[in-house]
């Protein structure tokens, strides 16, 4: 079960954790301190009361004497005055008497009161009947005075008796009073002693809270600055501002291991690309070289064609001038896209004008076909790719093939998903899986050009040609090569549309 | 290290609820200091009846036994019973104070007359007032009091016979009985004195009696007493003494121990104060007869309410008495303590 106190505490600023408690001590404080002025006012106020009953009791004392002074002396006077002061002070007694108790309750001084009331009533009761008894000059008035002078004397006896227990019992309240005034100091002294010790146990605590884990950090800190960046920071008890703090120094702490991390993995990979970067470099310059002194012929080849396809118009040889065509198209083509980026379109035209020539070679043993999806004659596509392949089935894939069947080179281009597949299928005697393992895995060599004694006469062969795509387009899985579903060999190049 | 360490987790876990309880504990000190001594008077509860008990001896470990059984007996009754002079400064006498009961408007009254007129005469103002009087051990026959609660003088001085009896005398034996005569009326002297003889005998025991006159609280016991043990006259010291007041019981104490003769003269007491408990526990006092305080307080108390209730009461009831010899002494002491 988690602490409620706690959970109070975790999510709270410095700020409010320090003021907080201290804030409840003091209500407290205020609270207590409040109590105990409630209880010195009432304790004062019994004080008062002390006083309050004597000064009520002499009243009635002297109310009661002056009335009886004033009684006798109408019954010995039956002057006026006597009379207007006895009738005013009748009302005072009438007026002292009614608040006194009369309720039958076992209190001795509750007890008295009510006896002091009730015979005072009977006082008042029998003074007046002697007084009326006076006025109307009968002589029974002498039996009421001496029945008064019996009940005053009683009521005297008991006003003297409620006065001493009163005495009594304000003497024992003040006696309380000023014990419990004594020990209210005293109370009041420990209470704020307490309190105090309360407040700097609570001002500890939290302020070792707070500094506890900043010392922590700290240390974390040191060994950072030491180097060691691998230090374990734990998690805050308290989200505070050194929470807050300990946690964005842990969070900088795993940022910096993670860009570390990156760093060095970037490093590597540029390490690759740079090695990539090499070997391509390499294979462009081997491919340069050759471009090279390969120029010098294709242009010369290239002009003597046209010269001689211009010839063979004017002596109106047509096959001899659309061989010519093609063979002056083809170099053209093979001129411009060796090493450049060319399209679809243009590689597969570049094809045709190479299998013409190779037709017109081989009596048109070679049959080409072709399923073009025409909208994606525009994508980009390395120049040089297609036709070492066409050329590659030509060589290796009829060998020994007997003059019946025939000698079919499929071009197949469609679309799947964001990409553009080309597929290169013959009918041939297909290749063996030692053969696919060594163009798929072998090294690079490059082979030199115009090496007549190379079946692969342009000298670009088809590890070349993968390894050309694999860089181009930085993917393994651009080029493949297997046997054909229904025999032969079937070259799949599979390349981004948007590249 | 770490033990210290832990020690120091413990003391931090242990202060607030040590000062917590400190501070309790100081709180609750002072609340029962506060609250231990009452500072003003309260009242929870009411009463229905206030009634009066006046007797003339309110200090007297006796009457307040009376007074403690008539309070209990109360009690269900929802009825105050207030000790008349208890609380005030001049000590009336009883007549004095029946009538001061009269300007009081009392409830009821229960009172332990004296033999006198005024006495008398204060009873029937107060009945005619309609307040009810009830006496209590000593009859006031000739007034208008409602209902008498105690024992009849007769039977009274069967009990001291019996008990004198008891003590088994061999040889002839004097006994003197002295009456307090504000109680004691010559109706009552005549008819104690013939339950005594009755209950005794005249082969063996010779009786007499002296009345104690008191006159404004100044008795003649002592000379009475002193002229008895002296044998003045033809009369010889009394073999016995019964004293039938507290004050006479005392007093002849005090005259028969100074005199050394407490071994001759058997003292038999009255009432039971601290001093006749204390003489009686030392054997200075053979006994006394009391009637049971409690229910003399509890009875009167029941014809009172009898009489509220349905306007009548019982005119005489006889309670129970009390032997109060060596063997009970001591606990009504500690009792009465």
């Amino acid at each position: 079960m988690k602490n409620p106190a706690k959970q109070f505490n975790v999510h709270h600023s410095i700020r409010k954790r320090l003021i907080m408690p201290v804030i409840v001590v003091l209500i407290v404080l205020f609270a207590i301190n409040f109590t105990m002025f409630l209880s010195v006012n009432k304790s004062i106020d019994s004080l008062n009361n002390v006083y309050e009953t004597s000064i009520e009791i002499n009243a009635l004392q002297t109310n009661l004497r002056e009335l009886h002074d004033c009684f006798t002396e109408y019954l010995n006077t039956r002057s006026d005055t006597s009379l207007r002061d006895y009738r005013k002070q009748y009302d005072d007694l009438a007026n002292l008497i009614k608040d006194y108790n009369n309720s039958i309750v076992s209190d001795p001084v509750l007890i008295l009161e009510k006896n002091i009331r009730n015979i005072s009533y009977n006082y008042l009761s029998c003074i007046d009947t002697a007084v009326q008894k006076k006025q109307l000059k009968s002589s029974d008035y002498r039996v009421y005075y001496r029945e008064a002078e019996s009940i005053y004397n009683y009521l005297n006896n008991n006003i003297r008796s409620l006065n001493v227990l009163r005495f009594e019992s304000n003497s024992h309240n003040y006696e309380v009073v000023y014990k419990s005034l004594k020990n209210l100091e005293s109370f009041i002294l420990s209470i704020l002693a307490i309190m105090s010790l309360i407040l700097i146990w609570i001002v500890y605590v939290i302020v070792d809270s707070i500094t506890r884990p900043l010392i922590e950090l700290a240390d974390k800190a040191m060994e950072v600055e030491a180097g060691n960046i691998d230090v374990d920071i734990p998690n805050p008890k308290y989200q505070d501002e050194v929470g807050v703090l300990s946690s964005a120094f842990a969070q900088m702490l795993a940022g910096i291991k993670r860009d570390i991390q990156e760093i060095r993995l970037h490093a590597r990979r540029e390490l690759e690309m740079k090695e990539k970067e090499l070997v391509t470099e390499n294979l462009l310059k081997d491919a340069q070289l050759k471009y090279y002194q390969a120029q010098i012929s294709p242009h010369f080849l290239f002009n003597t064609l046209n010269a001689g396809q211009q010839l063979a118009m004017m002596e109106g040889a047509e096959r001899t001038y659309s061989f010519m065509e093609n063979t002056a198209s083809f170099f053209r083509g093979q001129l411009r896209g060796n090493g450049a980026v060319s399209t679809i379109h243009d590689e597969i035209e570049l094809i045709d004008h190479y299998m013409y020539i190779m037709n017109v070679r081989y009596s048109g043993e070679f049959i080409i076909k072709k399923e073009i999806n025409e909208k994606l004659d525009n994508v980009s596509f390395p120049g040089m790719v297609l036709q070492p392949i066409v050329e590659n089935s030509i060589h290796y894939a009829f060998p020994d093939w007997p003059d019946d069947k025939i000698k079919e080179i499929m071009i197949h281009t469609y679309q799947s998903g964001n990409t553009a597949v080309v597929e290169i299928v013959d009918n041939g005697i297909g290749i063996t899986e030692s053969k696919v393992h060594d163009i798929m895995a072998g090294p690079v060599t490059p082979t030199k050009v115009g090496d007549s004694s190379n079946t692969q006469a342009n000298g670009v062969g088809l590890r070349n040609v993968r390894e050309r795509l694999r860089l181009y387009y930085n993917s393994e899985t651009v080029f493949n090569i297997t046997q054909g579903e229904f025999g032969g060999t079937l070259v799949t190049i599979t390349v981004p549309i948007s590249k | 290290m770490k033990p210290i360490k832990r020690n120091l987790t413990l003391l931090r876990h242990l202060v607030l609820p040590v000062l917590l309880l400190i501070t309790a504990y100081i709180a609750i000190r002072y609340y029962n200091f506060v609250n231990s001594i009452p500072l003003d008077i309260t009242e929870d509860s009411q009463y229905e009846y206030h009634f009066a008990m006046i007797t003339n001896g309110q200090n007297n470990p006796y009457w307040s036994a009376v007074y403690d059984g008539a309070c209990q007996a109360a009690a269900p009754y929802h009825a105050y019973v207030e000790l008349v002079g208890n609380n005030l400064l001049d000590d009336n006498s009883v007549a004095d104070k029946l009538d001061m009961a009269r300007y009081c408007n009392y409830d009821g009254i229960l009172v332990y007359p004296e033999d006198s007129s005024d006495v008398e005469r204060n009873i029937n103002s107060l009945v005619s007032d309609g307040t009810p009087v009830i006496t209590l051990q000593r009859d006031s026959d000739a007034s208008n009091r409602q209902a008498f609660v105690g024992v009849n003088d007769y039977f009274l001085g069967q009990a001291y016979g019996r008990e004198i009896k008891g003590l088994s005398q061999d040889n002839f034996h004097y006994i003197s009985v002295l009456f307090p005569g504000s109680t004691f009326g010559s109706e009552n002297r005549k008819w104690f004195m013939q339950g005594l003889q009755n209950t005794l005998g005249s082969d063996n025991y010779s009786i007499d009696f002296r009345v104690v006159k008191d006159d404004n609280g100044l008795s003649n016991s002592e000379n009475i007493i002193d002229s008895l043990i002296t044998g003045a006259g033809d009369h010889r010291s009394p073999d016995t003494i019964i004293c039938l007041d507290n004050q006479i019981t005392e007093l002849a104490y005090q005259i028969i121990s100074d005199r050394c003769m407490l071994e001759r003269t058997s003292i038999i007491g009255s009432f039971m104060s601290d001093s006749i408990l204390n003489y009686i526990d030392n054997g200075g006092i053979k006994f006394t007869i009391v009637p049971k305080p409690g229910d003399i307080g509890a009875k009167a108390i029941e014809e009172l309410i009898r009489y509220r209730n349905y306007g009548v009461a019982n005119y005489s009831s006889s309670v129970d008495l009390m032997i109060v010899d060596k063997n009970n002494a001591y606990d009504l002491q500690e009792d009465s303590q």
